[in-house]
C-alpha cells in the first residue's frame, strides 16, 4: 500500500511544467501544463477537442495511451511524485485516492452484468467487503447519487437506463472506494441540460459532503463557470489563461478565452436570462 | 417592399402568407399493435419564408422525427404537412424520388464527417445535387459549386480535397453548401453547429445567419437553448412529442410560461450564475412530473 500521508497533506494534485509526447509521429502534445488543486478544491480546465484536456488528466491517472508519453515536468497526488509508481501503486491509489468518470458512461460498464453487481465489485476488491456488506454500501451509494429507487437499479441492466441515470451509476462506482480527489471528464456533455444541471449539483454537494477535491475537464466555459474556483483555459496542448473564475470571466487576458466569452455573450442565453421569471412563485 | 421587409426583421410578427412549411396536426408512432408508441402527438408547426424558425427539446423528444416526418422518412400517421404549397403527405414513392430530386427541402445533419463521402472530393459532393437534377453544362454546374462556396465562407482551393483533409467548421460549411446548391425553399438544419468547437461554431452560426433571405426559410433544430436563442426568431419548444410552448425566441427566453421550458432554461449555464438554483429545479421537475402523470 502507498503510504500517502495525505492527512495532512493540503495540496491534493500538483502538476508542473508537464509535457506529453506522442511517439507516433513525434510531436509534442502538451505542452508545459502546471497547476494546483487543493484540498477540497474545484479545478475546471476548458478547451477544444485536441487541446490537451485529456490527456492532461489522463497523465495524473497514470493512464496514458500506448504511444503516448511523459517527456518531463512532474505529477504529485498529496505530494507524492507518481513518476516512479510501479504497477502496484496505481493500482492503490486509483479509487482509493483518485477516481475519474467520463463522458459516455454506457461505454464504461458492462451490458450483461446487472448494474448493481458492477459497485459490488468495486467495494469487494478495493475495500474488502464481504458480499452482504458490499451489497448493502451499493446501495448507499445509489440513493447517495440520487437514484430514485436503488433496489431496482440493483437489478437493472445498462440499456434499461437513460444516459443521466447511468452517470450517476459510474459516479456512485467512481466514489465507492472513497476517493479523496474526482475527475469529471467531459462526464455532463452527452447529456441533456436539465439532466446536466442535475449531476453538477450532484458533484457540488459529494464535493462538500465528502470532502472530495475536484477536476472539471469541459468544452463549455459555461459548466465549469458553474462550479469551478478557479479555471484552465487550453489551446493545442498549452495553457492560454490560468486565475481565479471570477477573474477569468471578467478580466480574460488571451484572445481565445475572450473568444469563448464573447460566444455566451451574443448567442447564448447570458444576455436575456431572467431567473425570477423562471422560479416557481 | 414592405412586406419583405416586415418579413425579414427579426422577432416580427408575420403576415397570414402561405408558409414553407405548414404541418398540421401531425402524429407519428412506432411499433406495432400493443407495442405501438405515439412518438408525435398533434404537432402543429410553420415556417414562413425569411424566417429562422427553432425547434428545441430534449434528446428523445421528438425533433429530428419531425424533420424526417417532413422529408418522407417517417411514417406519418395522421395530420398534413404542405411545403411549399404542395401536400407531401400521401406522397407515393415515384412522388418522394422526384420531390427530393428537384430539391425544394434540404436537410443538414449534425456530424459532416458521416454526411460527406469520404472518398468524394469536397467540390464534388456540393455539385452531386446538380447532377443529379441534371440539365447542366460542366461549366453551369463549376460556376454554381464556386458561387457556393463563396456564399458559405468556404476558400475555393477545400474543394479539390477531401473530408478528412478539412476542419470540423469547414467541412459543415461544406455540407451546407450542398444543401444550397439547389436552391431549396426550406433547409433543415439538425443541430448543426453542436459537433463544432466554440470558435467555429461561432464562424457557422455568422454565415447561417447571412443566409437569411426572403425566399428561403430556416427550421433550425437544436437541444442547445444558446444557439437557437443566438440566430432564431421564433422557437417551438417539444416535450415528450409535444408541442408545449411556442412563440418569438425572445419571449420565451425572457419569459417562458410552459413548465418544462422554464426548466430548460433554468438549467442551462451560463457564464453569470443566473441559472435556477438545485432547490427551484427540483421544484420545478415535481411540477412537471405531475403535470405529465
Amino acid at each position: 500500500m502507498v503510504d500517502l500521508a495525505i492527512a495532512e497533506e493540503q495540496i491534493a494534485v500538483q502538476v508542473s511544467d508537464l509535457r506529453i509526447r506522442g511517439t507516433v509521429p513525434d510531436t509534442e502534445l502538451v505542452r508545459g501544463v502546471s497547476f494546483t488543486l487543493p484540498r477540497g478544491g474545484t479545478l475546471g480546465i476548458v478547451g477544444e477537442s485536441g487541446s490537451g484536456k485529456t490527456l492532461t488528466c489522463a497523465a495524473v491517472l497514470g493512464i496514458l495511451p500506448k504511444q503516448v508519453e511523459r517527456s518531463s515536468g512532474t505529477v504529485e497526488i498529496f505530494g507524492r511524485d507518481t513518476a516512479n509508481f510501479g504497477k502496484q501503486e496505481w493500482v492503490d491509489v486509483r479509487g482509493n485516492i483518485i477516481s475519474a468518470v467520463f463522458q459516455d458512461p454506457g461505454s464504461y460498464l458492462n451490458p450483461s452484468i446487472r448494474l448493481g453487481r458492477q459497485i459490488n465489485e468495486v467495494l469487494r476488491v478495493k475495500k474488502g467487503l464481504s458480499r452482504k456488506q458490499a451489497k448493502q454500501e451499493t446501495l448507499r451509494l445509489l440513493s447517495a447519487v440520487h437514484l430514485r429507487d436503488p433496489e431496482l437499479v440493483y437489478d437493472q441492466y445498462v440499456h434499461e437506463l437513460s444516459g443521466g441515470m447511468l452517470q450517476r451509476v459510474v459516479i456512485a462506482a467512481a466514489i465507492a472506494p472513497g476517493p479523496k480527489i474526482l475527475i469529471a471528464d467531459e462526464a455532463t456533455t452527452a447529456l441533456d441540460v436539465t439532466v446536466q444541471a442535475e449531476v453538477l449539483d450532484l458533484l457540488t454537494e459529494l464535493k462538500e459532503r465528502e470532502g472530495l477535491s475536484l477536476v472539471v475537464v469541459s468544452h463549455d466555459l459555461a459548466v465549469v463557470a458553474q462550479i469551478c474556483d478557479e479555471v484552465l483555459v487550453m489551446r493545442s496542448g498549452a495553457v492560454v489563461e490560468h486565475g481565479s473564475t471570477t477573474e477569468v470571466l471578467h478580466s480574460p487576458q488571451d484572445d481565445y478565452t475572450r473568444l469563448l466569452i464573447s460566444e455566451h455573450e451574443r448567442y447564448g442565453l447570458d444576455r436575456i436570462i431572467d431567473s425570477e421569471r423562471l422560479a416557481v412563485a | 417592399m414592405a412586406l419583405t421587409e416586415s418579413l425579414t426583421r427579426r422577432g416580427s410578427q408575420l403576415p397570414d402568407a402561405t408558409p414553407l412549411l405548414d404541418a398540421r396536426n401531425i402524429h407519428v408512432a412506432f411499433g406495432k399493435r400493443r407495442g405501438r408508441k405515439p412518438v408525435i402527438d398533434a404537432v402543429d408547426l410553420q415556417v414562413h419564408a425569411g424566417e429562422i424558425v427553432g425547434l428545441i427539446g430534449e434528446s428523445g423528444s421528438g425533433k429530428t422525427t419531425i424533420a424526417r416526418a417532413v422529408l418522407g422518412l417517417a411514417p406519418v400517421a395522421g395530420g398534413q404537412i404542405h411545403v411549399a404549397g404542395e401536400e407531401v403527405t400521401g406522397f407515393s414513392g415515384s412522388q418522394w424520388r422526384d420531390f427530393r430530386r428537384r430539391g425544394v427541402v434540404q436537410y443538414v445533419f449534425q456530424d459532416p464527417l458521416r454526411s460527406l463521402d469520404p472518398d468524394v472530393l469536397i467540390g464534388d459532393s456540393i455539385s452531386e445535387p446538380l447532377r443529379i437534377r441534371g440539365g447542366f453544362s460542366k461549366d453551369e454546374i463549376k460556376a454554381a459549386v464556386c458561387a457556393q462556396a463563396a456564399e458559405v465562407r468556404l476558400d475555393e482551393g477545400l474543394l479539390d480535397r477531401f473530408p478528412g483533409e478539412i476542419s470540423g467548421g469547414q467541412r459543415q460549411r461544406a455540407a451546407i453548401a450542398r444543401a444550397l446548391i439547389t436552391e431549396p425553399k426550406l433547409i433543415i438544419l439538425d443541430e448543426p453547429v453542436s459537433a463544432l468547437d466554440a470558435a467555429t461554431r461561432v464562424q457557422v452560426l455568422e454565415m447561417l445567419l447571412s443566409l437569411r433571405s426572403d425566399s428561403v426559410g430556416l427550421l433550425y433544430i437544436s437541444h442547445d437553448i444558446g444557439s437557437v436563442i443566438g440566430i432564431t426568431d421564433r422557437t417551438y419548444v417539444l416535450y415528450r412529442g409535444k408541442v408545449v410552448e411556442h412563440g418569438s425566441t425572445r419571449m420565451l427566453g425572457t419569459e417562458p410560461k410552459h413548465i418544462y421550458t422554464r426548466l430548460l432554461i433554468g438549467s442551462t449555464p451560463t457564464l453569470t450564475g443566473k441559472a435556477l438554483d438545485g432547490a427551484q429545479r427540483r421544484e420545478l421537475r415535481d411540477e412537471l412530473e405531475a403535470l405529465t402523470v
